[in-house]
């Protein structure tokens, strides 16, 4: 299904600019994230990466998950987990020669796997070139309350499950540290 | 001329994201940064679902996005107390010597 777009509108024009220019952030924050040796540099590369990320939901008329994911997301990463970072005063992932040969064939095997991946995605996406996404305009179930409604009308098991998901990831993160406090 | 960004373009995207994150996973020592490139992927992965749910003109991508978000947060608090355990136990965060649970 091709939509047909005009072209060369100011706002399309705009929105072109800002999709390539978030495209190239994403990729090297996601490229710094995993280079950085430091933990703390990491943390912060990827606050970076979710901001980008969050101005591309933007893009695509989701406000209510582009706030969500800056807020709750890069919030609890900027105020939760870089402070541990500092207060851990985590080591630096050391370029220790002695661990290059361990598991250095199942590294060699995933690598090939990723490389794998990239080459058919870039075939399938050859093949698929041109599918337009609908016009800019907010769609009326993508506004903020009628996500939220769905959300708790349609998905409340999902809800429950999610919710349930937390509350064993925290009371598991405390058993983890206290126990090991003793 | 930029070409105009269609969903190809976000979908491609968020699989170099993906890629991205899942060399980081294969190549990386550090527990930490692993758990950093498990994020990154997360993200390529929240990017698709918001993507689709724009070309299908539908809200679940962006509630399937919330549930990522809030599952990412969780793993990232349980696999900074494992982080954490670690240091104190072995002052190290290498993944290969993690080998406890090893048959």
């Amino acid at each position: 299904m091709r939509i047909t777009r005009p072209r060369y509108r100011s706002g399309l024009l705009m929105e072109t600019w800002l999709f390539w220019a978030l495209a190239v952030v994403a990729i090297v924050a996601s490229l710094l994230v995993v280079s950085r040796r430091s933990a703390r540099h990491g943390v912060l590369t990827l606050v970076a990466l979710l901001g980008a990320m969050s101005g591309l939901y933007l893009l695509l008329s989701a406000p209510l998950a582009a706030m969500i994911q800056l807020t709750v997301y890069a919030g609890a990463l900027l105020t939760i987990i870089l402070p541990v970072t500092f207060l851990l005063d985590l080591p630096d992932d050391a370029d220790d020669r002695s661990y290059v040969g361990q598991g250095a064939g199942s590294r060699r095997v995933g690598m090939l796997l990723v490389v794998v991946l990239v080459v058919e995605l870039a075939w399938a996406f050859q093949h698929l070139r041109g599918t337009g996404l609908p016009e800019g305009e907010p769609l009326p179930g993508a506004r903020p309350t009628a996500v939220m409604t769905s959300l708790v009308f349609d998905h409340a098991a999902g809800v429950a499950l999610v919710a349930l998901l937390m509350l064993v990831a925290v009371a598991g993160a405390m058993a983890l540290v206290r126990r090991e406090a003793r | 001329m930029l070409p105009e960004p269609t969903l190809n373009s976000y979908l491609m995207l968020s699989a170099v994201v993906f890629a991205i994150g899942a060399a980081g996973v294969f190549l990386r020592r550090s527990l930490v940064t692993v758990l950093l490139s498990i994020e990154v992927m997360l993200s390529g992965v929240s990017l698709t679902f918001v993507a689709a749910d724009r070309y299908l003109a539908r809200t679940d991508g962006q509630i399937m996005t919330l549930f990522v978000m809030v599952m990412a947060v969780c793993q990232a608090a349980i696999g900074l107390a494992v982080a954490l355990v670690l240091i104190r136990q072995r002052n190290s965060l290498n993944p290969d010597e993690i080998s406890d649970l090893r048959w």
